[in-house]
Order: C-alpha cells, then structure tokens, then sequence
C-alpha cells in the first residue's frame, strides 16, 4: 500500500477538531432540551423519558475535552476512541439529534485516526518525532466519502418538492440586508435556483473525482458553501459543514513533501518577504525554497536571469513564473487552495500579472541577512 | 506482525466494506421516504410541524406552539405521531386535535 504526505491527514485532523468543537453550540442546545419533561422525545428504541442530565454532561464534557484534544493531536487514537463513543451516543440518544453533519464528523474521525493523522502537526508527534507519511487507502476513501455526500445530496434533491423551488424558499434567509425579498420569491427563480443546486452538487461528485477538473471543482465548491452561509436560515450549522468538507478536500490536493520548488531572488527584500509568509503558511510542507544564489548547485531548469526577473514554481516537468507562479504556490496552501484558481481567470490573471511586473520593477534588492535559509 | 499479504487482504476488505456501506445505503435509501437519516439527503425537503390545539373540558380551543416543544426540528421525524403519543403528557388539555396536513386530522383524548 502506498504512503502519502502526512501532514495533509493532519491538517484536515486539525479542521475537522476545530469542526466538532464548533458543533458542540449546536448540539448542546438540543441535547440539554431532552433533559427536560416538557420536551418532546423521539427515541429510537425505549421510553420516551427525558435524557439524564449526568449524561448529557457526560458526552458535552467527554465531546469537548476529546475534540480539544483531537485537534490538538494529544493522545489522538484514545481522542477519537472517546470523540466517537461521545457521537455514536449522541446520535443513538434521540431523533432529533441527529444530523449529517455529525455523521460526516464521525467518519472522517475514524479516517483520519487509521490515516496516522497523529504523525504530524501534533503534541503526540512533538514527543515521538515526525513521520513524513501516512498510509494513503484512508485519504483516497475520504476522497470517495466527499464525493458520495455531494451525489446523494444532488439526487435526494430529485423529488417534486425541492424541484418545484418551495423547499430551497423555506430555507432562504427572511431577515436582514442579505434576504431574498418576497417579490422575487417567484416559482420560476425558485425552481432555477434549485435546479442549479442540483447542477452545482452533481458537479462537484464527478469534478472532484477528475484529477484535470479537480482544482476548479474545489473552488465551485467554495461558492456553493458560501452561498449557502450567505443566504440560507442557518449560517452556523453551515459554516460547521462547510469547514467539514474541505477538511476533506485536502485529501484530493494531497502534495508530496517539497514537490513544488520555489525560486526566488535572495538578494531582493520584498521576495525574502514573500516567501517567509509562504514558508510559514505551508501547512502541509509542499513547498521547497531554492535562493537564486544557490541555484547553480540545485540544477533546476531555471536560469538565473530568469530567477532574478521573477519568482519561479517548478513542479515536475512544469515551470511558472511571476504572478503565475504565486497562483500555483497558493494553490497548495491550505489557506488559499479553495480560491487560489479564481486568480487564473481573467481579468485577474491580466491585472495580476501587470501588478507583478510593476512591483518586481520597482523591488528593493538588498541582502537581507538570514533571509536565505528559506531554502 | 502481519505479514504484508495479510495486511493487504485486511485493508482492501475496509475498503470494500466501507465503500459498500457508504455506495448500497444511501442508494437504498433513496428508493424510501426524504429525507432519510445516513442517506447524505440534507435539504431535500423541509420539516413539517403540525398544527396542534388544545381542547379543554368546556369546548375552549387553545393552539399550541409545537416548536416550544421540539428540542431540534428535523425533517426526518413525524412530530404529529409523536404529538399523539406524548401530546397529553405534555399539554394541559382534554383533548388535542392534531393537523399533520391540510385535511389530515387526527383527534386525541387525554386521560
């Protein structure tokens, strides 16, 4: 079996923590309410007696400390043990706590712990050491989780009640500067909208399967999840799925460690600048820094005339330069992956490309001491 | 240790295993009534709350606010059965009259 970049299983470790803690504000609320005897109960199996409320402290305690802790990558397989019994009880305890995005969690949990997430940005890896991968069946089966969601949601939609727009309509905001108004509610923009929905979701099942489409689909899938932050009822539980799924997406961007080399002008302040911050944002450790004055002994297809003109991407047999190449090297950030392709698009490669080019003409060249152990 | 073989074996069974789970479900489910839970049918329909009024020994008509006593409305469940199972418990009243749909009414007599 093949190894991947371990830092990505920990990155998406570390988002879906942050995801669960999150979740914990939504589920409280409802867990608590079952404790009281004025509450409506819909148990699966039993009485319809109200929860304990040791227990419900239990698993909000248990929730909180395993989520800390998960997210942390403190004793991360006894974490996701304990993070898991907390929601298998949870959504075992009443109907109405149940929720997909909990379900979601609790696999990508269960992932993430057989994919050795604990191996890197974590306190379980700072005591034992760093491994440099992980096992990779789990990421290509997050891979495969991400794109089944998004199919079922699409063809769970194909019913007359979604299709007809009223569905999608009850759904959008009614109040403040974002609300649809009333008057343009009609069944014409509903049904459209719905209809594009569908579109959007079943794009993204097969875009993200497809290695040539892949890097676009992840940006149509940031617009989907922003509009529905933006103009549907309940922007948190949607905030909390949005950073759920694209925890999963860094299963499909998944570069190798230092396969995209940067080269830069080390005798230039401005860039030394640059690729600090690039350097520091490289969460999954995909970049490999090379100074233009040791490029002679890496033997890159970079000339240093081309090095001192622009910064450089390199990846395999493919060389970006310029604005083009601070596009490819957002692309593997974890921060700046999901937008990184709309920088690609004109106008704003067009303007970008200008923005460079006057700023690199304009760039102070000095050599800023230590700035070349970048590399 | 397992030997490499048999670890190959084990892990290619999880996968199978878990891309069957997560392939025949949802599939399944599809075929039932939305939205079905572990079926990934977020926002394929919205939750339906009936409309409930309270009767009391006089006749008097009372409406209740059913969301007061929902813990977290979801689409997947039948609040109008759980009202008629729970409703008296829950609600002074002699009897609940319970409207899960227009035209679908259904009248429940408290102890």
């Amino acid at each position: 079996m093949s190894d991947v970049n371990s830092r990505v299983a920990a990155v998406a470790r570390i988002g879906i923590g942050i995801a669960l803690l999150m979740e914990l504000a939504t589920t409280a609320p409802v867990l608590l309410a079952l404790t009281r005897p004025d509450i409506l109960r819909a148990p699966y199996l039993g009485s319809a007696e109200p929860v304990a409320s040791w227990l419900a402290a239990a698993i909000l305690g248990t929730w909180a400390l395993a989520a800390v802790a998960f997210t942390m990558g403190a004793y991360t397989i006894l974490a996701a043990v304990a993070i898991t019994t907390a929601l298998v009880v949870t959504l075992g305890l009443d109907q109405q706590l149940y929720s997909n995005h909990l379900y979601l969690m609790m696999l990508f949990v269960g992932l993430l712990t057989v994919a050795r997430a604990d191996r890197a940005h974590s306190v379980d890896s700072w005591r034992r050491g760093e491994r440099v991968t992980s096992p990779q069946w789990p990421m290509l089966l997050i891979r495969g989780q991400v794109s089944l969601v998004y199919l079922f949601a699409a063809l769970a939609k194909l019913n007359a009640d979604f299709l007809s727009g009223t569905v999608l309509n009850s759904y959008l905001r009614t109040e403040g500067p974002l609300a649809l108004p009333s008057s343009w509610r009609s069944f014409e923009l509903m049904a459209g909208l719905s209809l594009l929905t569908i579109a959007m979701e079943l794009l993204l099942a097969a875009g993200l399967l497809l290695p040539r489409w892949r890097r676009s689909t992840m940006t149509l899938g940031l617009g989907l999840h922003a509009g529905m932050i933006l103009w549907m009822t309940v922007p948190y539980q949607l905030l909390v799925f949005a950073i759920t799924m694209f925890s999963g997406y860094l299963a499909f961007l998944a570069p190798g460690r230092g396969s995209m080399t940067v080269v830069w002008d080390d005798s230039c302040g401005f860039c030394a600048g640059w690729v600090r911050w690039f350097g520091r944002l490289d969460w999954l450790g995909a970049l490999r820094f090379v100074p233009l004055s040791a490029l002679p002994q890496v033997g890159l297809r970079v000339t240093p005339d081309e090095a001192a003109t622009a910064m450089h991407a390199v990846t395999g047999s493919s060389k970006r330069a310029g604005f083009r190449a601070v596009t490819r090297v957002l692309g593997v950030l974890p921060v700046s992956f999901l937008w990184a392709p709309l920088l690609d698009l004109p106008p704003i490669r067009g303007i970008g490309e200008r923005a460079y080019g006057a700023v690199a003409r304009r760039r102070t060249c000095n050599v800023i001491p230590g700035t070349s152990s970048a590399s | 240790m397992r030997s490499p073989r048999r670890q190959r074996a084990l892990v290619a069974g999880l996968i199978s295993a878990y891309l069957a789970v997560q392939l025949l479900l949802p599939s399944v489910l599809l075929f039932g009534e939305r939205p079905a839970r572990f079926g990934w049918q977020m926002y394929s329909t919205a939750p339906r709350l009936p409309v409930v009024v309270a009767l009391d020994a006089s006749g008097g008509e009372r409406r209740i606010d059913i969301i007061d006593l929902v813990a977290g409305p979801r689409a997947e469940i039948d609040y109008a059965a759980l009202m008629a199972q729970q409703g008296c418990d829950l609600v002074d009243a002699s009897r609940l009259r319970i409207e899960s749909a227009p035209g679908e009414v259904a009248v429940v007599d408290c102890p």
